[in-house]
């Protein structure tokens, strides 16, 4: 299981090469961390490996198969087990966060469940489990434009959370919170990973965040893969030539909580 | 401020008056003799005839029947017409499981069909389909209907941002669901304010439809004029006023509440 | 708050559906609503199919094709069509005559009185008041209503159709006239006013040449609804279209009834596309 991408590229249609030459594997349990400047084509590869977007070369295959080769019920049944938490919510305005945490099933739920849900929530417990691991409980029934930014981000990683995919993709989940939060959600994300034994990729922009958490680290540059190492391996100087050419200094500004390792040297 | 008029605006304002003074013309309107003395008091005298409105039990009891009668015409019509428009506006907005280049074409043109035929003619169609009374005027203004609230439905749904919907597709949700549960949600208040208007118009509609025979309020008002009983055609003019106020405070209400 | 922790709280303490309650009642009433309205309004879909029915749809149907194109009947087609365009626009007329001092009696901002101190305050409030009750009452009673009274007075033809068009529309536009007038900027009318000079001066000089692109698009619009409330007067006998569409309905015929509806469609059609072209020129 798990997904590997061979000589994987993307060209949109108006001409631009968004990636190019991908060549990434991941077994199933492994956690690996994309870093890199904004528009390096981090999302556009979590979106690919959503099976939310076409590659036009090389080969993709996600949980033992191959998203494009096969109907499109297979592919519905596919994208059922891939949960994706998108950079910025995708949930409507006026939904209650109940609602938009039990959305995440239903592509696995029967229509008549689907339905039911619409009036009255048939599984407000398990969203509630959901959402109390992200401090958010207390928020079960209200509405999601009474939420912050960061309160929303959660309600979409509890959505994902509620499906439990077999590959875990997250882009910027914690663009939106303070540090505490930050750190605190993502541990939740890898302790998810590691308790369930399913693939986990995540975009982050504090590398020093992607650093501390995961033990693999691939570094995104101008629509191809710079570096593919274990966080112990990653040195200064890949990390300035990750950010260079975009002028962009690396996110190691951010404060650490008292007791965490200091930056690290090369 | 752009004061000033400019040559095409002089010659279009010197048409539309050249149109005017022919329409007047070409009908013959005795525009004098329309306000005249004389025509004025037949026209007072004819509508003296309605007062004092008909009053009498029996009577007022058909009119209250007929009046519940053009309510569920109008409500139940304006119902269908949202389930039916709200089905043909996914495709003729282009979205979700729409794929297909004839769908959307096909969905545009039934709507425009619709819509284009005013709720009469449709009445009279229905009234030959159904037989007289207010199942055809139903039949008739659920299908006009249905054309303009497709379209309304359709206009909603092409501005209203597909992120969400697209997320739930993306996790597998079937494309209904995808639907109710992504957009809807979007694209519900402004569903809802559109349905509530038709409804307003369609009580006025609904009141007139019986002149063809589709029963209601209408049909009392066609035959109390045929037997000049102005009297008893004052009572349902009335009651058709007192609906229309009682829709509008209703839809206004209920537009308060959502809100 | 570590995450276990929040796990446990979380289970323990599930809070009740505040919406549970409402939604349930909702569609209950909506069921119990249900089915009295069906019965009210005779829905019975089975008569669709009753053979009688069917046989009369289906003959009037299959008349349709083909279109009635003989020159007696197209030449009458053509006097009717036109008859429906001079209904609209005469009523268009005349309602604008109507529309206009309506209006001007409801925007505030051609009220002197409120300017500053002086009589009349009252007074102009209270016409106000009259006005806004005057135009309710003509936009309440539909038009075709209106039409079948005059049908009964004037008798059958076109001069009925006008009237009712005018007293209803210019119930309509004089309350949109006055919508417009009133949420245009009252500036320059204000110190019009202000530095002496009569209201219908005010008028034309002051709020006329902002408001007016508004006020002639919404008044072409309305002409398009004009036609097509002309061909449905023409059903209880005011003239034009509607009349010969429900002379060809009456006597089931179909060809007739089609090529009317094709020219209805059509007219229709020119109309929409020349408001849209009016009023793009406006913009």
């Amino acid at each position: 299981m798990g997904f590997s991408l061979t000589g994987v590229g993307l060209t949109r249609a108006n001409g631009f090469r968004a990636l190019r030459g991908i060549d990434l594997r991941a077994a199933p349990g492994e956690r690996v961390a994309l870093i890199g400047a904004s528009g390096a084509g981090k999302t556009t590869l979590l979106r690919l490996l959503a099976a939310a977007l076409r590659p036009t070369e090389g080969r993709l295959q996600l949980l033992d198969s191959e998203p494009w080769a096969v109907r499109p019920a297979a592919l519905r049944r596919l994208r059922a087990r891939i949960g994706l938490v998108h950079q910025s919510a995708p949930i409507p305005p006026r939904q209650r966060v109940v609602t938009a945490v039990l959305a995440g099933r239903l592509g696995q739920w029967p229509l008549w469940r689907s339905l039911a849900s619409l009036i009255l929530p048939v599984d407000a417990e398990g969203a509630c489990r959901e959402l109390a691991r992200l401090d958010l409980a207390a928020r079960l029934y209200e509405r999601c434009d009474r939420l912050s930014g960061g309160q929303l981000q959660r309600v979409a990683l509890a959505r994902v959370l509620y499906q439990q995919p077999e590959l875990l993709l997250a882009d910027e989940p914690v663009s939106a919170m303070d540090p505490t939060l930050s750190e605190l959600t993502v541990a939740l994300l890898n302790e998810e990973a590691r308790r369930r034994g399913v693939t986990l990729v995540a975009s982050l922009h504090a590398v020093e965040l992607a650093l501390r958490h995961f033990p693999r680290i691939v570094g995104v540059k101008a629509g191809s893969i710079l570096f593919d190492l274990p966080a112990g391996e990653v040195s200064d100087a890949l990390l300035r030539e990750l950010y260079a050419s975009d002028g962009e200094v690396p996110d190691r500004e951010e404060i650490p909580l008292a007791g965490l390792p200091p930056l690290r040297c090369a | 401020m752009k004061a000033g008029v400019s040559v095409g605006g002089l010659l279009a304002a010197g048409l539309v008056l050249v149109a005017v003074a022919g329409s007047f013309a070409y009908l013959e309107l005795p525009l004098a003799g329309l306000f005249s003395g004389r025509v004025a008091g037949e026209a007072a005298g004819f509508a003296g005839r309605f007062f004092p409105p008909d009053l009498e039990p029996d009577f007022l009891a058909r009119v209250g029947q007929a009046a519940l009668e053009t309510l569920a015409i109008s409500l139940l019509s304006t119902l269908l017409a949202a389930l039916a428009g709200a089905a043909l506006a996914l495709p003729a907005a282009g979205r979700e499981g729409s794929k297909g280049c004839g769908a959307r074409a096909v969905a545009r043109f039934v709507l425009n069909l619709l819509r284009s035929i005013p709720e009469l003619v449709w009445a009279t169609l229905m009234v030959l389909a159904a037989g007289l009374g207010p199942f055809a005027g139903t039949l008739a203004l659920a299908l006009h209907t249905t054309g303009v609230l497709g379209r309304l439905f359709a206009e909603a749904l092409e501005n209203a941002p597909p992120g969400p919907a697209e997320a739930l597709a993306g996790s597998g949700a079937p494309a209904l669901v995808a639907f109710l549960y992504g957009t809807l949600p979007l694209v519900a208040p402004q569903w809802l304010s559109y349905a509530l208007y038709r409804w307003e118009m369609n009580i006025r509609m609904a009141a007139i439809l019986g002149f063809v025979g589709a029963g209601g309020l209408g049909a009392l008002l066609y035959y109390s004029l045929s037997l000049f009983q102005e009297t008893r055609a004052g009572t349902v003019i009335l009651a058709m006023l007192a609906m229309t106020i009682a829709v509008d405070a209703a839809s206004a209400w209920l537009r308060r509440m959502q809100g | 708050m570590s995450p276990e922790l929040a796990v446990a709280d979380g289970t323990r303490r599930v809070l009740r559906d505040p919406a549970a309650l409402p939604r349930l009642g909702w569609t209950l009433v909506a069921v119990l609503l249900l089915w009295p309205l069906l019965q009210l309004a005779r829905f019975r879909p089975a008569e669709l199919f009753d053979p009688a029915n069917l046989a009369a749809m289906g003959q009037f149907l299959s008349g349709f094709l083909p279109p009635e194109t003989s020159p007696d009947f197209l030449t009458l087609l053509g006097r009717a069509t036109v008859e429906t365009l001079a209904m609209a626009t005469a009523g268009v007329a005349l309602a604008v005559l109507l529309a206009v001092p309506l209006g001007l009696l409801l925007t505030r901002s051609l009220s002197v009185a409120s300017l500053g101190p002086g009589r009349g305050g009252c007074f102009g409030a209270g016409l106000r008041i009259l006005a806004r009750g005057l135009l309710a009452v003509l936009r309440g009673v539909p038009e075709l209503v209106w039409a079948l009274l005059f049908v009964r007075v004037f008798g059958l033809g076109a001069a009925a159709g006008v009237l009712a068009l005018g007293i209803t529309y210019g119930g309509m536009l004089g309350k949109v006239y006055g919508e417009i007038l009133e949420s245009a900027d009252a500036l320059p009318a204000r110190s019009l006013l202000e530095a002496g000079s009569g209201r219908l001066a005010a008028l034309c000089y002051g709020l006329l040449p902002n408001a007016a692109r508004e006020l002639v698009s919404y008044t072409v619009y309305r002409w398009e609804c004009a036609l097509r409330a002309s061909v449905v007067m023409g059903f209880v006998g005011a003239g034009g279209l509607g009349q010969l569409m429900d002379q060809s309905m009456k006597m089931l015929n179909g060809g007739e009834a089609a090529s009317i509806l094709v020219t209805f469609l059509v007219l229709v059609l020119a109309a929409d596309g020349l408001s849209e072209k009016l009023r793009r020129r406006m913009a």
